[in-house]
Formats: structure tokens, C-alpha cells, sequence
């Protein structure tokens, strides 16, 4: 065990934690977060993904260690319910959900990518997200929402 | 709305203020089913009685309670329009509970596609609207001294055709207090020409709270006290326990305890991890097993398993028609498990 500060939505929380053990079990456990899921265990489904200094990572698979003193956000980190962030409030227009339990990763990825490539084309919008898995089969109207907050991003 | 612990204590605090009793119903079970018919969870509001559905508070706020569960088909939302729209009141003013087994009718499952079937075809919640709305109409006629066919209700007010007037609101004519009525199968349901809510579109109630990372999903719940635990498999199909060597784990923080019964293993720990690493370090030593059946003989092998017989439909007179054939052909069908 040893004392790990962590920088999560704006907060400096100080742990004492096993260093090996993944973020995604501190977010959801320890700080209560429910925006980061367990999908796979295996960084294979995005649903845990957490934005940690600007990139989108599985947090299920890196040691809570890696991402000490560095900027950590979670989906609850960008807005809220009655004052959704623009990526957020696009989802919600478009009605991009069916059991939203993917959209945690799609947000964070798409919200992570969009920053670093503002214009980025529909084509790269969509190879970006190929690896972030909806069980349910909700594509399209996620796209569609993601293209509509690109659009503004874009103005 | 979601179904944390705050909101269920929210909930009661409403109930206890609203006066809306939905506490203290009987213990009877024997009220008819939903369509996969088990028997009743004991203690769950009895599917017969419109105060099971639907209460209405002191301050009109609707609050209806059902057995089927939202899981992203947006049931909620649309059985939050059906009870607006059959109440005639705005969507707003309608909250739904629902799967909370202290408060809701045991609807059996939510699968299959019929949770509308269930509740929007004249059954169960539409039914209960239905009555409710009857009920209102009724009381309101008695209130005002006007015939219920002179009535109509709009907005959650009962009023005077001919003069508006001359109203009551519902939360005058019923707020607070049960209806104790039971659910009356030949109450009118709404024609869906005077549809207004019903069949226009309206966001899913549940979004906001999902899409910003608030919603509370099944893994998102924490009880008091809780511990977790996770299942250590055997290595091998029909594999059993030699024995467990708990000291292989004295180092693994969190953990309370180690559970072996018979050949099933499980640690538990103080959190998710702590059990998940637990269960990766324990060792057990376990037979070789069996095996798995060779493919050839694999329907022979599963009827040689434990079964036990369901029987769907029994026309009582199979042994009669059979007798009477003039053909009779036997087949076996074997279906993939």
C-alpha cells in the first residue's frame, strides 16, 4: 500500500491504495463514480474509459500508479444532468442510448479525439470510435450525435 | 428516476408526506400472474387492487408503480406516457417506480418483448389507469352533483362540460388517500383519437442521468455493510475440491472471507477487487474431472442429465386423438442448449 494522489474532475483526492491495482476499481469503488464501467476487465470494450491528461484510456487495465498527479475526467466530470456539456447534450437530441451502458466510453473517445482534431472528417470520427463496443447496436444515432457536436466544435 | 438509496429514501419520505399509502398491503399471492406465471414475491402489492398502480398526493402528483424494468427499451418513459395519458394529466406530473420489490406489483420478468403487451393492452397498469380515472369521474360526479357523461377530465381537473367552472382537481377529489378499489376489466380505456401524449414523441426520462454518468446501474449499488464476492471455477467440467489452501491469500488485502461448500469456492473481500484478486491468487487443488462428452454422443449425454419435465399445454385428450389416428408418427428433436 502507499499514499497516491489523484486528480479526478477538478478534485485532488489522497489515497492509500495497492499501486498495481487498476483505475477503473479506484474510480468506481473508492470515489464512487459511476461514469467508468466494467465491460471486459480487458481494455477491450472502452466502457471504462477515463480521459487522463487529454487521451482517452481503458482504466481497467492501467495501474492507478501510472496516472498519479495527472489530470483525471470521467463522464461526470464534463456536465451535468441538468447542465449537460455540449457532447453530452448532443446524445441526449439525438436520443443516442439504448441501455447507455457503452456511452462512457463513446462520450470520453469521442470527446477526447474531437479535442485534439477539431476538424476531423465523419470518416475519421468513425475509425476513431471502431474500437468502442455497443452491445445493444445504438451506432448510427451515437454517430449522428457525435457529428452534431463535431459540427459545433467545428464553428 | 433512478433507484439508489437516496432516492429510496426520498421516495418514503414522499409517501409518508403525500399520505399516499402504499404500505401494508396483504400477504395474498394469489393474484393472477404475468405471463410467465411463478408464484409471487411475498409482501408485493397484489396486481388486482388499483392502489398497487397508482396513488395520487395531497398535491396531485401522480405516482404510478410497476413491475417491468427499464433496460434500455425506454419502457419507462413510455409507461410514464401511458399512465399521462390515460390520467389525463401532464407527463411532468407522473412519477414511476418501478422493480422496487417493497412497493411495486410482482410482474414476473421483463423479457421477450412484453412488458407493452403486459401493461399497455388493457391490462395491469393500462387497466389500473383506466379504473383510476373511472374512479375519479365518479367521485367528482357525486362532489359536483353533475352526471359523470357531463364530466370531463383534462390537466388532472374533473370539470363541467357545459360550464369549467364547476371543477375539482384530482388531488381535492382522491390526494392522499387510497381508492381502495379493485381493477375493474371493463373500465374505458382512452380512444387513440384523443391521444396527446400517447404516440408523440418524448425523450427518454433515464438519458440525462446516463449520458452525464449519473444513472445507477446494477453494479453502481451500494448497500450498507456491503461486502463482494467472486466465484472460484474449477478448472474442468465435473472437477472437485481435494482441498483449499487459505494461507495462499493471507496477503491479499480486504479479505473477509473464504467460502467452501461442497465443490463450490468463492472468497469474499471488502471491495471488487480485493475479491477479484483473491480468487485469482487462492489455491485449490481440484481432481482432474471428468471431461467433456464426445460431440457424437452429446444428446444422449444431456438426457441422462437431472431434468425436470414443463409442461406448456395439456389438452387431456392426446391418448384419445392418438388412439383415433389414422397416422401416427413418432419423432425425436434435439435442440442445442
Amino acid at each position: 500500500m502507499s499514499a497516491i494522489t489523484l486528480k479526478v474532475n477538478g478534485r485532488s483526492h489522497t489515497l492509500d491504495l495497492d499501486p498495481a491495482t487498476p483505475l477503473l476499481y479506484i474510480l468506481s469503488d473508492d470515489l464512487e463514480l459511476r461514469g467508468p464501467k466494467f465491460g471486459c476487465g480487458l481494455g477491450q470494450c472502452g466502457a471504462c474509459t477515463a480521459i487522463v491528461n487529454g487521451a482517452a484510456v481503458r482504466s481497467c487495465i492501467t495501474p492507478v500508479s501510472a496516472v498519479a498527479g495527472k489530470e483525471i475526467t470521467t463522464l461526470e466530470g464534463l456536465g451535468m444532468p441538468e447542465k449537460p456539456h455540449p457532447i453530452q447534450k448532443a446524445f441526449i437530441d439525438e436520443q443516442a442510448a439504448q441501455c447507455g451502458f457503452c456511452l462512457n466510453g463513446v462520450i470520453l473517445t469521442a470527446k477526447a479525439f474531437l479535442d485534439k482534431n477539431p476538424k476531423a472528417t465523419e470518416a475519421e470520427i468513425q475509425r476513431a470510435l471502431s474500437n468502442v463496443l455497443c452491445r445493444c447496436f445504438t451506432h448510427t444515432r451515437m454517430h449522428a450525435a457525435i457529428q452534431r457536436y463535431a459540427r459545433e466544435v467545428a464553428k | 428516476m433512478t433507484r439508489d438509496a437516496q432516492a429510496a429514501l426520498d421516495r418514503r419520505g414522499f409517501l409518508n408526506s403525500a399520505g399516499a399509502l402504499i404500505v401494508g398491503f396483504s400477504f395474498s399471492g394469489s393474484e393472477a400472474r404475468a405471463q410467465f406465471g411463478n408464484s409471487a414475491i411475498p409482501g408485493s402489492p397484489p396486481n388486482a387492487e388499483l392502489d398497487s398502480w397508482i396513488a395520487i398526493a395531497a398535491d396531485g402528483t401522480i405516482t404510478a408503480y410497476s413491475g417491468k424494468e427499464e433496460l434500455g427499451q425506454g419502457i419507462a418513459t413510455a409507461q410514464q406516457q401511458l399512465v399521462a395519458e390515460e390520467l389525463s394529466v401532464p407527463f411532468e406530473r407522473v412519477k414511476l417506480i418501478y422493480c422496487d420489490t417493497a412497493f411495486t406489483p410482482d410482474q414476473a420478468y421483463t423479457s421477450g418483448s412484453q412488458s407493452h403487451p403486459a401493461n399497455f393492452n388493457h391490462g395491469n397498469l393500462a387497466l389500473a389507469c383506466a379504473t383510476a380515472r373511472e374512479a375519479l369521474l365518479k367521485i367528482a360526479s357525486e362532489r359536483l352533483a353533475i352526471p359523470v357523461d357531463q364530466l370531463t377530465a383534462a390537466n388532472g381537473i374533473v370539470s363541467a362540460r357545459a360550464d369549467a367552472s364547476r371543477r375539482a382537481t384530482y388531488a381535492e377529489l382522491v390526494g392522499g388517500r387510497r381508492f381502495q378499489l379493485a381493477l375493474n376489466s371493463n373500465a374505458k380505456r382512452k380512444h387513440p383519437r384523443e391521444w396527446t401524449v400517447l404516440g408523440k414523441p418524448v425523450g427518454r426520462t433515464d438519458m440525462p442521468a446516463m449520458v452525464t454518468g449519473r444513472f445507477e446501474y446494477v453494479h453502481n449499488v451500494r448497500l450498507p455493510g456491503m461486502l463482494h464476492g467472486c466465484v472460484v471455477r474449477p478448472p474442468a467440467v465435473g472437477a472437485t475440491v481435494v482441498n483449499v489452501d487459505e494461507s495462499s491469500i493471507k496477503d491479499v488485502a480486504g479479505v473477509v472471507k473464504v467460502v467452501v461448500r461442497k465443490n463450490f469456492v468463492g472468497v469474499v473481500a471488502q471491495k471488487p477487487w480485493q475479491a477479484m484478486q483473491a480468487a485469482t491468487k487462492l489455491k485449490v487443488n481440484w481432481t482432474p474431472g471428468t471431461g467433456l462428452t464426445n460431440q457424437s454422443e452429446f444428446y444422449d449425454h444431456l438426457r441422462t442429465l437431472p431434468s425436470r419435465d414443463a409442461l406448456l399445454v395439456d389438452s387431456k385428450d392426446t391418448a384419445q386423438v392418438l388412439a383415433q389416428a389414422t397416422t401416427v408418427v413418432h419423432a425425436r428433436y434435439d435442440h442445442p442448449y
